[in-house]
């Protein structure tokens, strides 16, 4: 006999109301710890692949497009910009920096970016094994990459044409492995990178691929740049859409876009949790306060025995805590993985998710559930102290 | 050693109990009678600190109830008292044993296990240490209540209308067992009761209800 044996006792006894309150918990939990984590994990996504990119340049189509296809690899480019005027806006004095991307190919549906060792650079890619590429037809792989594909340094592998999977093969012009990245959390992970001269190389010698290009008119599929000033960002883009073929787009205004866009979906979802959580603890409430009503007896048996008020109301407030965290560890654990799960297959495949170190935000979530429970028992329980003992155990003489 | 002074208690202008003096000696017993609704129950609640009386003093073995704090209340009713009800009013989850073993914990002392077994099996109900009180029958969860107020050995052990819903048998076993528990345990037994039954096993009696 102890506190919470006999608490556990009163739990299986009214099992199916426990049950209930419990399944109530954790749904309410594992909806809101869902919602909340995927939405920080995709602000977290878009933030990190955001990085050190003030602005993107690529042929005139879809802002947003020319964003996702080149810092979330989510969408096929608008098209492609000649070098040489590429090579023209480097060499303005308000661009620090310009990375090109010169995207067409794919390996098993991880694309293959034709870039310098700057693009890697700018998310802080750390190598896993080998070296940095240098010389055209060397590859340096994505974590993600070189853990789906087995490939290692020193093998060889032949891309295939478009950016999705089936695609036409380069059989002919192999790609050798030179080095493989450490997990960055961004969408390098899942990219090839080698230098733009590959994907010139492959394109313009493999003449069975489609509308070849030649070495006269070479391009590129984007500039990512990076300001000399911030002061560039009022006069830049407006000059190259402007007065160019080009189209300037700022990622982090596209991103936001982006958010709005699913913003409205994940706001609703968040409200919905938090009216289920807000529900559970209204039925906790309720469902508590029926408990007590049919404890009273009981409580006031143990008053009777000799228990202080502060120690029976303990006891009615153990179970609700206990239905409490019982629920919410279960929708924790659910929610936790589900969005593990969501983030290896669904999202993962088109943002680059990182698996998000959220664990102080579940905490906070589980301590919310677990003061709703405390809350939702105490009220009821507090009837305890207004107790008239001899009228409930029959003083009727 | 039990004694009443100048006793008065009541709901507003309603008196129900008046008792000037009144004192038990150790190891007595005592009926307490009178109709239903003269104040029986209420005077062994007051006597367990349940009730405040408006007014005069109720010493249990030196202690002045209405001294202590409420706090101090609850334990010495958890210490020293034993209350058998009217009803049996068994905890549903609980087992038998658990039934009886809940007394202690409540009271905050340490449960005797083997103690408890041993009064259970005394009072016939040794085959059912482990099971829910829905299989007993109303006689057996009286037992079981019986055994819940002595597992503590407690001084004093109160009495609410025992017999009342037992059959003649049953009636005078449960009576012995109060009354050989008290003798054995030195402890002052109360039985409040209209049962013309047990009036002959008493030889101190308080009728109350006359005073209204």
């Amino acid at each position: 006999m102890n506190t919470m044996g006999l608490t556990a006792a009163y739990m299986r006894h009214n099992w199916q109301r426990t049950g209930y309150n419990v399944l109530l918990f954790a749904i309410g939990t594992a909806l809101i710890a869902t919602v909340m984590s995927l939405g920080s994990r995709f602000e977290n996504s878009i933030d990190r692949n955001l990085h050190g990119i003030d602005m993107v340049v690529g042929a005139k189509g879809s802002p947003l497009q020319l964003v996702l296809s080149t810092v979330f690899a989510a969408d096929v480019p608008n098209g492609n910009i000649a070098l040489e005027d590429a090579r023209k806006l480097e060499a303005n004095p308000m661009v620090r920096a310009a990375i090109p991307m010169a995207l067409g190919d794919n390996y098993r549906g991880y694309r293959i970016v034709g870039t310098t060792p700057a693009y890697a650079a700018n998310y802080g890619a750390q190598l896993a094994s080998g070296r940095m590429f240098g010389k055209s037809m060397e590859a340096v792989l994505g974590s993600s990459v070189a853990a789906d594909s087995g490939l290692h340094v020193g093998e060889k592998f032949a891309g295939s044409h478009g950016l999705s999977p089936g695609g036409e093969l380069h059989s002919q012009f192999p790609y050798t492995v030179v080095g493989v990245m450490e997990p960055t959390g961004t969408i390098l992970d899942r990219l090839v990178l080698t230098p733009v001269d590959s994907v010139w190389y492959v394109h313009e010698n493999d003449l069975d691929a489609p509308n070849h290009p030649t070495a006269a008119h070479r391009e590129v599929t984007a500039l990512l740049v990076k300001f000399a000033s911030p002061l560039a960002v009022i006069g830049l883009p407006r000059y190259i859409n402007k007065n160019t073929t080009m189209l300037a787009a700022s990622p982090a205004m596209q991103a936001f876009r982006l958010r709005q866009l699913l913003g409205v979906g994940s706001d609703t979802l968040v409200w919905l949790g938090g009216l289920l959580m807000g529900l559970a603890g209204l039925g906790l409430l309720i469902s508590m306060a029926e408990a007590v009503r049919q404890r009273l007896y009981d409580l006031a048996l143990m008053r009777c025995l000799g228990a202080t008020p502060a120690r029976v109301v303990g006891l009615a407030v153990l179970e609700g805590v206990g239905i409490a965290v019982i629920g919410g560890g279960l929708g924790l654990a659910a929610s936790v993985y589900g969005t593990a799960l969501a983030a290896g297959s669904l999202m993962n495949g088109q943002l680059g998710f990182a698996p998000a170190g959220n664990g102080a935000m579940l905490a906070g979530i589980f301590g919310i559930v677990v003061a709703l429970g405390l809350v939702g028992s105490l009220l009821p329980a507090l009837r305890v102290y207004r107790l008239g003992i001899p009228q409930l155990l029959g003083s009727r003489s | 050693m039990m004694t009443i002074d100048d006793l008065r208690f009541g709901y507003g202008q309603r008196r129900i109990l008046e008792i000037n003096h009144f004192a038990l000696p150790d190891g007595e017993a005592l009926l307490v009678e009178g109709p239903s609704g003269s104040g029986k129950t209420s005077l062994l609640f007051l006597l367990a600190g349940l009730l405040a009386p408006q007014k005069g003093r109720i010493m249990l073995n030196g202690t002045d109830m209405a001294a202590l704090n409420g706090r101090a209340r609850d334990r010495f009713r958890g210490r020293h008292i034993g209350f058998v009800f009217q009803q049996p009013h068994l905890m549903a989850p609980l087992s038998v044993l658990d039934n009886v073993l809940v007394a202690p914990f409540c009271g905050g002392v340490k449960a005797d296990r083997a103690w408890a077994v041993h009064l259970l099996e005394g009072l016939g109900l040794g085959a059912f240490l482990h099971r829910k009180p829905h299989a007993l029958s109303q006689g057996q969860m009286q037992r079981v209540g019986v055994a819940r107020a002595l597992v503590h050995r407690p001084a004093v052990i109160l009495a609410d209308e025992p017999t009342s819903a037992l059959d003649d048998a049953a009636c005078a076993a449960t009576l012995g067992l109060l009354q050989a528990h008290a003798k054995e345990a030195g402890a002052q037994l109360v039985v409040a009761s209209h049962d013309g039954r047990i009036k002959g096993q008493f030889k101190t009696t308080l009728a109350v209800g006359g005073a209204r």
